[in-house]
């Protein structure tokens, strides 16, 4: 296998096998794109809104994922695989995407749980921008690797 | 020092260090008089620990976060993003001295860069350290903004301690 950490998340239990479907890959679209629609509501608080985008990114990966066959294991640290699976199945385009996600991790856990009014109005208009960017990717992505499983979505 | 409540073997110390046993092991003989050291034999290994209990552990943490331990690294990271940042320091629990192993780092910067550019700077300086980093990015006009509204989050954090990365406790005043 030419992919070092997805082996590793495998065998460490990180990561399971698993069969998507088309109905699959279109219901977490459309997680996504709610939660992208949602994080544009002004009336919510920044923190929160920061949260909506970055769970809109992590549904992005999670069809990347389900898409080439991968889970990762509802576990302490399973975004992290997440977004390192992300990096190594869609190629060098979204290494950056997917470590720029991982850092929006951290001030998520912290602005949810530790403290109030964390995240500036910059941060959401960034994550809001890279959320949608991702989108777009992966839409490109499935539509070229996996078309099989988007036949039925409207492009 | 960095990591105090981790275990080194003798043989794994030789290694980090590139030392020769002998004189690892006068070191390892000297820091365990002066009881910032303590062994543990375990089967037929012997486990070295740091003992952050003792009087010179936390200025010389400090020293070694200001000089070579992961402040340089971070340092040298925010440097290539030059003017885009204005300062930065690590403020929570590893600038107090109490975080426990995997304790996340966190970092307060302050500048016009976005996360995507800091989060790529930090990528490298995260993994060798092996811990979270956690940066926190405000814009010089919203900072001073908060720091005038009293907000709780910006508050919290000036009232503690920091290890400069970026700038000093100058270029912090002339933001108020």
């Amino acid at each position: 296998m030419t992919k070092p950490r997805l082996q590793r998340s495998l065998e460490a239990g990180a990561l399971r096998r698993h069969r998507t479907s088309q109905r699959e890959v279109a219901d977490l679209l459309g997680v996504a794109e709610r939660d992208l629609r949602d994080a544009q509501v002004t009336a919510l608080s920044l923190d929160r809104r920061f949260a909506t985008a970055y769970a809109a990114a992590h549904q992005l990966a999670t069809i990347v994922l389900a898409a080439s066959g991968f889970r990762a294991v509802a576990q302490r640290g399973h975004h992290v695989v997440t977004w390192q699976a992300l990096a190594e199945l869609m190629g060098s385009g979204a290494a950056e995407t997917a470590v720029y996600v991982d850092s929006c991790r951290a001030l998520r856990n912290q602005s949810g749980y530790d403290r109030a009014d964390v995240v500036p109005a910059a941060e959401v208009d960034e994550v809001l921008r890279e959320a949608e960017a991702l989108r777009h990717q992966v839409l490109d992505w499935l539509a070229r690797e996996h078309p099989t499983l988007v036949s039925r979505l409207a492009f | 020092m960095l990591e105090p409540e981790r275990e080194y073997y003798q043989r794994e110390l030789q290694r980090l260090t590139g030392a020769h046993l002998r004189q690892l092991q006068r070191d390892l003989e000297r820091l365990q008089r002066s009881g910032l050291v303590v062994r543990r034999v375990h089967g037929n290994r012997t486990y070295y620990r740091v003992v952050p209990a003792h009087p010179a552990f936390a200025d010389l943490r400090a020293a070694i976060m200001k000089t070579i331990g992961l402040g340089d690294e971070l340092r040298d990271a925010l440097a290539d993003l030059g003017d885009a940042v204005t300062l930065a320091f690590v403020y929570g629990s590893l600038a107090r001295g109490d975080d426990v192993v995997g304790s996340d780092v966190d970092v307060l910067i302050v500048g016009s860069a976005s996360r995507r550019e800091v989060a790529t700077a930090l990528a490298d300086a995260a993994r060798s350290s092996g811990r979270e980093l956690n940066p926190v990015i405000v814009a010089p006009a919203d900072f001073t903004a908060r720091w005038r509204e009293g907000d709780h989050f910006i508050s919290s954090v000036l009232a503690g301690p920091r290890i400069w990365l970026v700038g000093d406790e100058a270029s912090l005043a002339a933001l108020a």
